[in-house]
C-alpha cells in the first residue's frame, strides 16, 4: 500500500492526454503502449494489492474494439460497501467483454486525429468522476 | 398535469419566403434559419438542406433529431436550454408531426450516425419517414470539442423552436390529451388496477455522453419523480451520441414509446403512476446511490411493476442490472428494455452485465449485424468519416459510395426504448 500519496487516487491509463492533465491530482500509472485489455489487467493487479475501484472500467459506452484508450481510477479506500462492487469480478467481466469484441473485430489502428478525439472523450469522463463530490479518498 | 398535444400533420417540406404551413406542407425560410444558427460565433458555416422520404439521399454524420414544436401555453420549449426555465408538461403544445430538424456535421471523428432516406437500410431508422430539415454546421477553427458539441446541440434546438413557432396559431389536425393526477388522486382513480411506473435511465457519463433535464446535466441529478407529460413536452434533451443505433435523440424523448404505450393502457389494465428519472454514472459510489434511491422511490410509491430502459452499452448495463436487482428486492415486478451486441452471428453474450433477477427482458435488436448500404445520389454532410463512425470499419466505404457497416451506424436502429422495428424472440 502507498505511503505519502495514500490520499490521492491512482489513475491507470494508456491515454497520454489523461495522464498529462491529471498527473498532479492522481498518482498516474501510465503506459501508452498498453492496449485496452492491458489497462484492465493493470487495474486488476492493483485491486489484488488491496485497492478499490472508483470508476467503472467500461465507462463511456464505447465498445472495447472501438476506443484505443481506457482510464481507470482506484483508491486505497472506498465509500461504497464491498457487497455492492467486487472490483476483481467487475474487472474480470470487463476483460471478458474486451476479449469478446476483439474476437469479433480488433480495434482499428486509428490515425492521430481520431485518437485525439477518443482521448478527449476519455479525459472528459475521468474529469467528470474527479469532479463528483465525495470522489475523494477518505 | 394535463397536456393538450395538438398535432399538425406535415406531409412535405419546401423552402419558402417565410416559415409557415400550408395544406400539410411546411415551408422553411432557409436564410433566416441559417442566420439564426450563425448568431453563435462558434459556428462559422451553416447550411439548411431538405431531405424527404423516398429520396436518394444519405445524411451523415448526424448529431441530433428534434421535432419542431411550440408551447402555446404552460411554459416555453426546451426549458432551461433555449426556453426560460419553467415547468412543462401541462397547458397546450403544438407539434409539427412528420417534420424533423436534423443536425449534421463532424463533432468527433466517430459516434455520429447515418440516415438513408430510401433503399434497403431506410427501414432501420424512423428518420427516413420524416420530412427532414437538415442543419449542416461547421465549427470555428480551433474550437474545443466541448464548445462545439454545445454549439451544435443549441443550433438544432433553436432551429426546431423557431420552426415550431409557426404552429402557434394553427388549428391542429388532431388533439390528444394526456393526464396524470397527483399521486394520491391517481391511485384513488383506478384503485383496482396495478400501479405501474417507468424507470427512465439517462446517459450521463461525460462529453458526448450527457443528457439534460431542464437544462441541468443529468450527472448532477439524484433520481427524481416526474409526470410523464414533462418528458413529452421538452423537459429532457439529448447531448450525446453513445452509439448511433441506441442514441435517444431529443425527438425520442418527445416521443418516448414506453410513455405513449403506458398511456394507451392507462385506466384500462394498468394505472400509470409516473416516471422515475435516473442516470448512468461512471463514479461507482454514484451508481450505488442512484440505484438505492430508484428502489426507494419504487417502494415509496408502492409500484406493482416497472419498465426500465437504458441508453448505451457497457457501463450503463451495470446501472440497468443494479436497478433491476434492487427494485426486484422490494417485491416489484421488473421488465428491462435493451438492445444487444452479441456479434454478427448473435452467439456471444448480449450485455456486459447481468443479475439473476433480470428474468424479463425486451430486446430491441442486435447492433452488430452487418448491412449493405447502396450508393445514394446525394449526400447531406460528408462520407469522410464513415469508416471511423461506430459501426464502420476499414474498407466499409466502397469507391462507388456504397457502404458495408454494422447496423449500429444507423441512427436509432436498435434504440433501447422500442422506437424501432427490430426485436428478438426466445423460443
Amino acid at each position: 500500500m502507498p505511503g505519502m500519496n495514500a490520499r490521492k487516487m491512482v489513475l491507470i491509463t494508456n491515454n497520454p492526454v489523461c495522464s498529462a492533465k491529471l498527473e498532479n491530482d492522481c498518482v498516474c500509472i501510465f503506459d501508452e503502449a498498453w492496449n485496452y485489455g492491458q489497462v484492465l489487467q493493470a487495474a486488476l493487479r492493483k485491486v489484488e494489492e488491496g485497492y478499490f475501484l472508483v470508476s467503472h472500467p467500461m465507462a463511456g459506452s464505447l465498445k472495447p474494439n472501438q476506443t484505443p484508450y481506457l482510464s481507470v481510477l482506484l483508491a486505497t479506500s472506498c465509500i461504497y460497501s464491498e457487497n455492492d462492487f467486487d472490483g476483481a469480478a467487475v474487472l474480470e467481466k470487463a476483460y471478458a467483454v474486451y476479449e469478446k469484441f476483439q474476437r469479433q473485430r480488433p480495434t482499428p489502428k486509428w490515425g492521430p486525429n481520431i485518437k485525439k478525439d477518443f482521448g478527449t472523450i476519455d479525459l472528459s469522463i475521468m474529469q467528470g468522476v474527479m469532479g463528483r463530490k465525495g470522489a475523494t479518498v477518505l | 398535469m394535463r397536456l393538450e398535444l395538438g398535432k399538425i400533420f406535415i406531409k412535405d417540406v419546401q423552402f419558402g419566403q417565410s416559415t409557415h404551413v400550408e395544406k400539410g406542407t411546411l415551408y422553411v425560410a432557409k436564410e433566416e434559419l441559417e442566420k439564426l444558427v450563425l448568431e453563435d460565433d462558434r459556428i462559422i458555416g451553416a447550411q439548411i438542406e431538405l431531405a424527404r422520404p423516398g429520396e436518394s439521399v444519405r445524411i451523415t454524420p448526424v448529431k441530433d433529431c428534434i421535432e419542431p414544436r411550440v408551447k402555446v401555453s404552460g411554459g416555453e420549449m426546451f426549458p432551461g436550454v433555449v426556453g426560460k426555465i419553467d415547468k412543462v408538461g401541462s397547458g397546450r403544445t403544438h407539434a409539427l408531426e412528420g417534420a424533423c430538424v436534423v443536425t449534421v456535421g463532424k463533432i468527433v471523428g466517430f459516434q455520429e450516425g447515418l440516415i438513408d432516406m430510401s433503399g434497403p437500410t431506410a427501414c432501420y431508422t424512423p428518420f427516413s419517414e420524416t420530412q427532414n430539415i437538415c442543419v449542416v454546421i461547421q465549427p470555428a477553427e480551433g474550437l474545443e470539442t466541448h464548445e462545439y458539441e454545445e454549439a451544435g446541440r443549441l443550433a438544432g434546438l433553436k432551429v426546431a423552436a423557431k420552426i415550431g413557432e409557426c404552429a402557434r396559431e394553427l388549428e391542429p389536425d388532431e388533439l390528444v390529451v394526456y393526464e396524470t393526477l397527483p399521486f394520491a388522486k391517481q391511485v384513488e382513480t383506478y384503485p383496482n388496477l396495478p400501479k405501474v411506473g417507468y424507470i427512465h435511465m439517462l446517459q450521463s457519463q461525460g462529453l458526448l455522453h450527457d443528457t439534460f433535464y431542464y437544462g441541468t446535466d443529468a450527472k448532477q441529478l439524484l433520481p427524481t419523480f416526474m409526470y410523464p407529460t414533462e418528458i413529452m413536452d421538452g423537459a429532457i434533451i439529448s447531448g450525446n451520441c453513445v452509439a448511433p443505433c441506441d442514441k435517444v435523440t431529443t425527438y425520442h424523448h418527445l416521443h418516448n414509446p414506453v410513455i405513449e404505450d403506458l398511456y394507451k393502457r392507462h385506466g384500462k389494465d394498468l394505472n400509470f403512476i409516473g416516471v422515475i428519472l435516473t442516470n448512468e454514472n461512471v463514479y461507482l459510489a454514484d451508481k450505488v446511490r442512484s440505484s438505492d434511491m430508484v428502489a426507494k422511490l419504487v417502494e415509496l410509491f408502492g409500484l406493482d411493476g416497472v419498465l426500465i430502459s437504458e441508453e448505451g452499452y457497457g457501463n450503463p448495463d451495470a446501472d440497468l442490472m443494479m436497478n433491476c436487482q434492487k427494485v426486484s428486492q422490494t417485491g416489484t415486478k421488473v421488465v428491462l428494455i435493451t438492445d444487444e451486441f452479441p456479434g454478427a452471428d448473435g452467439k456471444s453474450y448480449s450485455l456486459a452485465d447481468g443479475v439473476p433477477e433480470a428474468k424479463h427482458i425486451v430486446s430491441c435488436g442486435n447492433g452488430n449485424v452487418i448491412v449493405h448500404f447502396p450508393p445514394m445520389e446525394k449526400v447531406i454532410g460528408m462520407l469522410d468519416y464513415v469508416e471511423m463512425q461506430i459501426g464502420g470499419y476499414d474498407g466499409s466505404l466502397k469507391p462507388d459510395g456504397s457502404i458495408d457497416a454494422e447496423l449500429q451506424i444507423i441512427i436509432a436502429s436498435t434504440i433501447a426504448n422500442g422506437f424501432n422495428h427490430l426485436a428478438a424472440r426466445g423460443y
